[in-house]
C-alpha cells in the first residue's frame, strides 16, 4: 500500500474502533510515516471533539412518549395492517383463499349450466362434429314438413321447434345412438345441424331454460322443456350461439 | 406505551444491551435535518413504517441498517423540500468540549453545520460517528467502495472544520 493510498484510507479510521482490512494496513503505513502520523493524530482529535459534542445531542426526556403520540396521530394502526398484508405469508394465504373461492364459484357456475343427461347430448355433439355432410340424404323441405319424411325412416313423434318452423331443410337422416333413434337435419341457417330425440331414451331431463354447451370447437343450444328434446349446433362459440338464438323469431 | 414498545421491538435491544440505540438514531436524524422537531417527526414516521420491515430482518445489524437507511432517506426527502438555512457562526469564545451547560447549545449548532454539508459527505460522516457500524458496513449502506467513502469522509471533515472554525480558516494562507 502506498503512502497516498494509506493517507486516503486513514480517514476511515476512528480512534477506539478496531480497524479492519485495508484500514488496518493504512494504520501500519502511518506508523512509519511522520506526516501521516500527524494527520491521523489531528483527525483523531477532531473526531473526539465532534463525537463528544454529538453525544450532547440528547433526545428529549419524553421522546418515547412523543413518538408514541406521533405514531397514533399519523395513524399507526392502518399501516400495520397494510404492512402485514404485504408479508409473503399473508399474500400466499390470500392467494390460496382467492383460488379456493374461484374454484367454488367455478363449480357453482358449472352446476348452474348443468342438466341431467348432459353427457348424452355432448356425445351427440361430438358425433356431429365429426360428420362430413355425406351422411345426410339431400332433401328440399322445411322443418315444419319433416315429420312424414322422418316417420318413413323410423323416427316417430317429430315436433318441429317453433323457433325453426318453416326454415328450409337441405338434408336429413335418422341414426342411432345407444340403440335409440335420433332425427338429424341440416338447416339452411348459419350452416347449422339440428337434431331431435326422445328425452327419456337418453335419460335427458331437458332444462327448464335453454342451455348452451361447447365441445370440440362446436357449440350447441339445447331447447328447454318437453319429451322431444331439440338441439341445434354449429361450429363456433357460445357468444355466436347467443347472437344466433337472439336473431331467431320468438314462438 | 405503544410507541415505546414498538421502538424496543424495532431495535431488538433491551436497555441493558443497547440503551443508546434510540438516542443514536435521534442524533442521526438531527445531524441530517439540523432541526430537533423535524428529527422527531422523521423518527416517528420511520417508526410507523418500521414494524413490518423489521419483522423480516433477523440480525441486529440488519435492523439498524434498515432504520438508518430509512431515516436517511426521509431526511434527504425532507431536506429537498426545505434546504438548510444559512448557518449561524459558532461562538468562538466557547471551544468544543466546553462546560456541560454550554455544550447542548453548541451541539445543536453543530447539528446545523452538519445539515449544511453536501451529500453524500453529510450522511457518510453522520453515520461514521454513530456507534452502530463498521467501516465496511457503512460503505455497503451508502453503496460506495472504500476509497469513495474515505474521500467523502475527508471532504466532510474538512468542510465541517471550516464551518465550525471560520476564523482559523481565514488566517490560513
Amino acid at each position: 500500500m502506498t503512502t497516498t493510498e494509506a493517507g486516503l484510507l486513514l480517514s476511515c479510521h476512528r480512534a477506539g474502533r478496531e480497524p479492519e482490512g485495508r484500514v488496518q494496513k493504512a494504520l501500519r503505513v502511518a506508523e512509519g510515516d511522520a506526516e501521516l502520523g500527524r494527520r491521523l493524530s489531528t483527525q483523531a482529535e477532531f473526531d473526539a471533539q465532534i463525537v463528544a459534542v454529538i453525544h450532547c445531542l440528547a433526545p428529549p426526556e419524553n421522546l418515547r412518549a412523543k413518538l408514541g403520540a406521533l405514531q397514533e396521530a399519523t395513524g399507526g394502526a392502518p399501516p400495520k395492517l397494510r404492512s402485514h398484508l404485504a408479508t409473503p405469508a399473508i399474500l400466499a394465504a390470500l392467494a390460496g383463499v382467492l383460488l379456493f373461492v374461484g374454484v367454488i364459484v367455478f363449480f357453482i357456475v358449472e352446476s348452474m349450466s348443468d342438466f341431467r343427461g348432459r353427457e348424452s347430448v355432448e356425445q351427440m355433439l361430438v358425433t356431429t362434429s365429426r360428420l362430413s355432410g355425406g351422411e345426410f340424404e339431400t332433401i328440399k323441405t322445411t322443418t315444419a314438413q319433416l315429420a312424414d319424411w322422418l316417420l318413413l325412416r323410423g323416427y316417430e313423434g317429430y315436433e318441429a321447434p317453433p323457433e325453426l318452423a318453416g326454415v328450409p331443410v337441405i338434408g336429413a337422416r335418422v341414426f342411432t345412438q345407444d340403440g335409440k333413434n335420433i332425427a338429424q337435419y341440416l338447416v339452411d341457417r348459419h350452416e347449422s345441424v339440428a337434431w331431435e330425440f326422445r328425452a327419456s331414451d337418453f335419460g335427458v331431463e331437458a332444462p327448464t331454460e335453454g342451455q348452451i354447451i361447447e365441445k370440440n370447437g362446436w357449440v350447441a343450444a339445447v331447447r328447454p322443456g318437453g319429451e322431444q328434446c331439440s338441439v341445434i349446433a354449429f361450429r363456433g362459440s357460445k357468444a355466436e350461439m347467443r347472437t344466433f338464438l337472439a336473431a331467431l323469431p320468438k314462438p | 406505551m405503544r410507541g415505546a414498545c414498538v421502538w424496543s421491538r424495532a431495535l431488538q435491544t433491551s436497555p441493558q444491551t443497547n440503551p443508546s440505540g434510540l438516542a443514536e438514531l435521534y442524533r442521526l436524524a438531527l445531524l441530517l435535518t439540523g432541526h430537533a422537531k423535524t428529527a422527531e417527526q422523521v423518527l416517528g414516521e420511520t417508526l410507523a413504517a418500521a414494524e413490518a420491515h423489521l419483522d423480516q430482518v433477523r440480525t441486529e445489524t440488519g435492523r439498524q441498517a434498515w432504520l438508518v437507511q430509512a431515516i436517511r432517506e426521509r431526511c434527504l426527502k425532507n431536506n429537498a423540500s426545505s434546504p438548510p438555512a444559512a448557518p449561524r457562526l459558532l461562538r468562538t469564545d466557547a471551544p468544543l468540549g466546553a462546560a456541560p451547560a454550554v455544550l447542548p447549545i453548541e451541539a445543536f449548532l453543530l447539528a446545523q453545520r452538519f445539515h449544511a454539508l453536501p451529500e453524500p459527505e453529510r450522511s457518510a460522516l453522520a453515520i461514521f460517528y454513530l456507534d452502530f457500524f463498521t467501516i465496511g458496513q457503512i460503505a455497503e449502506l451508502l453503496k460506495m467502495d472504500l476509497e469513495t467513502l474515505a474521500d467523502s469522509l475527508t471532504t466532510a471533515r474538512e468542510l465541517l472544520r471550516r464551518a465550525l472554525h471560520p476564523a482559523e480558516d481565514a488566517t490560513q494562507p
